[in-house]
Parts: structure tokens; sequence; C-alpha cells
């Protein structure tokens, strides 16, 4: 039985294909402006890695926000209820997940069975998401994955005021024109988004265990400065990116 | 006649005006709207979103309450013209207005009316349009930022962009949220008119009703004064009397609505849509002068007439066995988009705050005997929905458990004073009542539509439902 679950986010487009109740394939693209064209592009990739093709479908759950314009998608679920089924296969124990995708960060707190008890989500605003560390690499002529290395980390963050991402952009450069150190920058950067996601996280009194994920929980750094702010520890999953996806999967694998 | 005029005769009759009625209204109507800058454009968009909102096209009583509204607003925009007296009310005007409409007993003449609501239901949530009033307000006294709320920056916009004419006297109320008179000022200074506050103290202890002899002396004393400055205004007195006349009259529409709100408690398939029953509840803020209200009650009867009809024929506006939910609110005045959200991702939003808890006309006896000022100041500081979050919470509560629901929404607002603070509280002590059961606090603005669109919302609207579904069935 092969069954898909497509998560076609605001920057990048994700598909898992179960196989048997097993990850057979999944794939990983920037989105684009063609919704309809990456979902099936990102799931014929899926597929290719697993030696299957569209053919093979039996079911498949859309979510993310394209989640409606997906056209071979059976149904369609949204990326919380997905993420929180997907991070509960992946680490039964998550009673907590941190996610910050491309342009908006949510935080889901889940019960033993993978159902959401309790969210929040911030997608009004940039600071807190990717798209923030996107902007901040470039005024600080680094490349994102340089960025998000922790060895670029300062050792006396310079408190970043402003919670916004444009003006933020201002401060730092305003700090590097005065000579700051662009390691205590990016520390300061960091805390910024991690006080910032954390004070959303806490309006959900977050428990143990806290999971990470979304494209930003491949940035080890970010981990760090999240795990420091809210005291608790953080566990990433191998593809943090990938868990909506997952989740969808397992929804869709129910319905077969 | 003038360009487009078909639009403005459908939207018309889509608002259930006769064809005579039509042919009287119109030029009144068209020079209201062109005062307030609507094209024929918007004209037909506000008739397409009260097909699709409002239900326009199945139920007569949302018509007749669509075409009350839409008076409402042409009278306002024309009582510069018509009217020598202008006695405004604005919002949240909550305790007076039973003394303003009132008034219209001691002056029939006078124009007395709440031009933020009509304005906040009108040009927001039928026409989309209160933008240029918020930006004129912006760009004068209140820049985006400044954390006023939008409702405020709506009230001056309307002065300021003359939608709104010169008052005789504006009533304000400082009982429920100090941003209302704080930005009142604005009124008295600018634009010289008179403005009359109709104060509570807000000292009351966090947990104690603020029901002790003093809160309710000084708010009546109030409310008193408020009388007084109305009746000098008007250039007659306001008796006891017609306070006490205006008072039945908001009775017998509370009667009317409250068939309505027991069918949509009480029945499966949900009968009519939030949005609608919303829509027309708004009137009740709008049209308070006895003469006003009775053509509410004409309205809101045929409306719960028709519902109970549907009731019969078992037709609903969600699927039978939908998720049951409670709004926790101030109606949702700029997008009638986000409730209709809620029905489209399958939930039946049944009850609002408050259901559950007494009637005022219950208490009749024992309020017939005292002075009207004290029964308005009473029947305010009785009133949990308005008062304290410790209230508001065991009141909600009470309904969660009598209605038998699934799940809350709470709807705070953007730079709301009030409901910022309360919901967070109120969250914490219904979970603390009631467990871990399905609640969201969605962040919208229900006077603003620019800080927010149902799509945006939609993500968490959905996985709220997919929440509340879930957790049925496990319980199940
Ligand atoms: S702060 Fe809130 S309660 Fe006060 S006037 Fe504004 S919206 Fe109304």
């Amino acid at each position: 039985m092969v069954v898909a679950g497509v998560d076609v986010g605001a920057a990048t487009a994700k598909a898992v294909i179960l196989r048997d109740g097993g990850i057979a394939g999944f794939a990983v693209l920037p989105t684009g402006h063609d919704i309809q064209k990456i979902a099936r592009k990102v799931t014929r990739l899926a597929l290719a890695k697993a030696e299957l093709t569209m053919a093979d479908l039996h079911y498949t759950v859309g979510t993310g926000y394209g989640r409606r314009a997906i056209p071979f998608a059976d149904e369609a679920i949204t990326e919380i209820t997905c993420h929180a089924r997907g991070a509960n296969w992946v680490i039964p124990e998550t009673r907590t997940i941190i996610d910050i995708g491309g342009q908006d960060s949510k935080a889901i707190r889940l019960d033993a069975r993978g159902n959401v008890l309790n969210f929040v989500m911030n997608d009004k605003c940039a600071a807190g998401t990717g798209r923030f560390f996107e902007v901040m690499a470039k005024v600080l002529q680094l490349p994102l994955d340089k960025f998000a290395s922790p060895e670029l980390l300062g050792q006396h963050p310079w408190k970043i005021s402003s919670v916004c991402t444009v003006f933020a952009e201002s401060e730092v450069v305003s700090l590097r024109a005065e000579k700051k150190s662009r390691e205590d920058i990016i520390a300061g950067l960091y805390q910024a988004v991690a006080s910032r996601v954390g004070a959303m996280a806490r309006t959900i009194d977050y428990e143990d265990l806290v999971v990470f994920t979304g494209g930003v929980a491949k940035n080890k750094a970010m981990a760090r400065a999240l795990e420091e702010e809210i005291g608790h520890k953080i566990v990433c999953p191998d593809e943090p990116q990938i868990m909506g996806a997952l989740g969808a999967a397992l929804f869709a694998l129910k319905k077969v | 006649m003038f360009e487009g005029v078909e639009a403005y005769r459908e939207l018309l009759t889509t608002c259930d005006f006769s064809p005579e009625e039509i042919d009287n209204e119109l030029p009144r109507l068209k020079k209201a709207f062109d005062k307030a800058g609507l094209t024929v454009e918007d004209v037909k968009r506000c008739r397409e979103r009260m097909i699709t909102y409002f239900e326009a096209d199945t139920l007569r009583g949302a018509r007749m309450a669509l075409g009350l509204h839409i008076r409402a607003f042409v009278d306002m925009v024309m009582a510069g013209e018509e009217h020598d007296v202008r006695i405004y009310g604005h919002l949240p005007l909550m305790a007076g207005h039973c003394v303003l409409g009132a008034a219209e007993l001691a002056r029939p003449d006078a124009y007395i009316g709440l031009p933020d609501l009509i304005c906040h239901m009108v040009l927001g949530a039928f026409f989309n349009k209160l933008d240029p009033l918020l930006e004129a307000s912006e760009a004068w006294c209140l820049p985006a930022g400044l954390a006023h709320c939008g409702c405020s920056q709506a009230k001056i916009g309307g002065r300021l962009t003359d939608v709104v004419p010169p008052a005789t006297l504006h009533v304000s109320a400082g009982n429920y949220c100090d941003e209302a008179p704080k930005v009142d000022e604005v009124l008295a200074y600018h634009f010289k008119e008179p403005v009359v506050w109709c104060n509570r103290c807000q000292d009351e202890s966090f947990d104690d009703p603020p029901m002790d002899d003093r809160h309710l002396k000084y708010f009546s004393a109030n409310i008193r004064r408020t009388k007084d400055a109305i009746s000098e205004a008007v250039g007659a007195e306001v008796t006891n009397q017609m306070i006490m006349q205006t008072m039945m009259a908001t009775e017998e529409v509370g009667k009317e609505f409250k068939r309505i709100q027991d069918y949509r408690a009480e029945s499966d398939p949900s009968p009519i849509s939030v949005v609608t029953t919303d829509m027309a509840a708004a009137l009740v803020g709008i049209d308070m002068t006895p003469r006003g209200l009775s053509k509410v009650a004409e309205m809101m009867k045929v409306l719960a007439d028709e519902v109970q009809d549907r009731v019969e024929r078992g037709v609903g506006v969600v699927p039978k066995g939908a998720p049951r939910v409670m709004y926790a609110y101030v109606l949702p005045f700029a997008s009638p988009a986000v409730g209709k959200a809620f029905e489209e991702a399958g939930l039946n939003v049944c009850v609002r705050e408050g259901y559950g808890s007494m009637p005022i006309w219950s208490r009749r006896e024992e309020i017939a005997k005292l002075d009207p000022c004290d029964i308005v100041a009473g029947i305010f500081l009785h009133n949990p929905t308005l008062v304290k979050p410790r209230w508001r919470a065991d009141v909600v509560v009470l309904g969660y458990n009598k209605a038998k629901l699934d799940g809350i929404v709470m709807l705070p607002h953007y730079s709301c004073r009030v409901f910022g603070t309360d919901f967070p509280m109120m969250r914490d002590m219904v979970r603390k009542e009631l467990g871990d059961i399905p609640i969201t606090v969605l962040e919208t603005d229900v006077f603003d539509p620019r800080y927010y669109t149902a799509e945006q919302a939609r993500t968490r609207i959905e996985s709220f439902s997919e929440m509340v579904r879930a957790a049925k069935a496990s319980a199940a």
C-alpha cells in the first residue's frame, strides 16, 4: 500500500511516501510560484526515490498553506495537525513541537497519541521565521549555511531590541557601522528570535519533550539559542523539515 | 436618474425595501452613499457580500435586518441636513443605551444614533470600506502603532471625513474601558463638540463583583448626570418614565432574540449562521430608540419564525452532528468572513458568551421598584460579560456545560485594552474548571480589517476544527 503526504509551505514543498507503513522516500524542493506544479514535482521526486510512480499512489493528503491547491490530493489537513502526527510517530514522547518554517512559526502541544491539545501560530510577522535569518544573512554578507553554524556565534551577544525584521535589519546595519563583532551580532539575532518564539510557545504551557521542527530546526545555532531561552532540552529529528508531510502521509495511511 | 441606478435598486430589494420604498428612498440613499464615497461598484459588491455572508437570499428576516442597517446608515449620514439636534452614543456605550434611546421620546425630531456601530457594520461588514475612516484618524491624531483600537479610530475618522455629521452632544462611556473617554477628548478638542462621559469606577477588587453601594451609587449618579446632559441638549426633559419605556422596548427585542439563541443552542443541525445572527443582534445597539426598537422587534420575530421553520424542516447551515463551539467575543464587525470560516471548517458556533446566564427580565419584579438610573447601573454591574474576567470565565463555563459544547473560541482584537488581557486570563480560568478542553484564542481585529484576513486565519480555524474533532473522537 503506497500513500503520500505532500506539504506545500511558503518556502519549501515536501513529500513523503509511505509503503507498507514505512518511509519509502521523501523529497524537499523550493516552492516557487506554481503550487500545483511543485506539488507534482516534489511528489514525483519522492516517488522516484522509492522507484514508484504517481500511478502507485492509493491515497494522498495535502497539507501546508498550499494544501487546497494540490490537484491530486484526496484530502487536505492543516499543517498543525500533520506536524503533531508526524513528530509523534518519529518521537512518541513528543509533547511540544516548536516549528519554525520559512514564513511562519508555531508551537503545538500534543498528547501521547499525537492529538493536538493546543497551538499558537505566528503567521503575521517575518520576525521569528526562516525569512528573518535569510534577511540577516544577507545584511551580514554570509551564506545561510555559514550563518547557521554554532561556531560563528559570539560570546557576548548584542541585544537586538527590535522585534520587527525591517527594523532589526537597520539595527544590524548600525551595529556593523559601529564595528561591533559580526559573531556577537549573530548571537544577538539568535537570542532575539529565540525570545520571540519562546514567548509565543509559553502561551501554550509547553512541556517536555520539546521537539524542534521545520526548516530552521536544521540550524544548530538556533536550536541552542532556543534551548537556552526556554530552559528545556530540545530534540531535533533527523529530518525536521518533513514532519508535516510525514504526518499527512500517516493520515493518508489511515484512509486505505 | 443616475448611472448604475439598477445596482442600487437591487441592493435595496435585497434589503427588503418595497418598490415604493425604493422610489422614495433612492435619492436620499444615493446622496448618503456619495457622501461616504461609496460607488456603484461598492454597491454591487455589498449586495454580493449580503448574499454570501448574511443569508440574504434565503431569510426574509435577514433581509429586513440588512435593510434596517442600511436605513440607519443613510439616516446618520443625512442627519446633518435633516435634524437640528443630533445626539451620538459611542462604543463601548454599554449602560447608556436606554437613557440615550429615551431622548427620542423627549424630542421626537432629534437624531439619536450610535455612529461608530453604524459605520462598523455598514462600511466595515457590508462594504468592506472602513479604511478611509481609519486612515483619516491615523493621519490626524491616532497614528497606526499608537495602540489605539480600530473602534476608536473609526469614531474619530467618521467625524473627520464628515460621514458622521457634527453632533449636538456626544455620549461617551468610561464604564467598560478607558480608551473611549480618552479618545473622545479629541471630539471635544478638535471638533468643539460637547461630550458627556458616563463613567463607572473601575477600582473594584479583582475577585469581588462590583455590586457594593459605592460602585452602584457612583455609576447611577453618572447615568443621571448623562440623562441631565441629554435633556439639556435636546431641550426637553428625559424622564424616568421614558427610560423605563425604552427598557421595555429593548426587552421585546430580547425575547425574540432569545428564541433564536435557544434554537441555535438546542437544534442540530444549526438553523442559522452565527454571522447572520450577529448582524441582526447588532441592531439592538443601533436602533436604540423605542421607535427603532419596535422595528427591530418586528424583524427579530420574522427571523425567529423562519429559524423555527428551519428547525422543523431539519434545515441547517452546517452538517448535522458538527462539533459545537462557543464564541466569546464582541460582535465581529469588520469581517463576516471569519464567522463564515468557522462554519466552512465544519464547526457549529451554536452559542455565544453569556449563554446560560440569567436574562435580565427574569429579575423584573425586583428591579421594577428602583429608580431607572439605578436599574441601568445595576444591570450593567450584574452583567459578567461586561465586567470582569473572573465572572466572564464563570459564565463561559456555565454555558459550556449547559449547551454541552465541544470547544470554545475566544476572539480578542488587536489593540483592545479590555479583550487583550481578559482572554488569556479567561482561558486559564476556564481550563482550571474544565480541564484541557479545546480552546483557541484567535487574534483578529473585530474593528479593523487591515490587521487580519479570514484567509490568514483559516489555517488556525481549520486546525482548531481538527483539534475539536480529535478530542471528540477520543472522548467517544
Ligand atoms: S479598547 Fe477595546 S473595549 Fe475599549 S473601545 Fe477599544 S475595542 Fe472597545
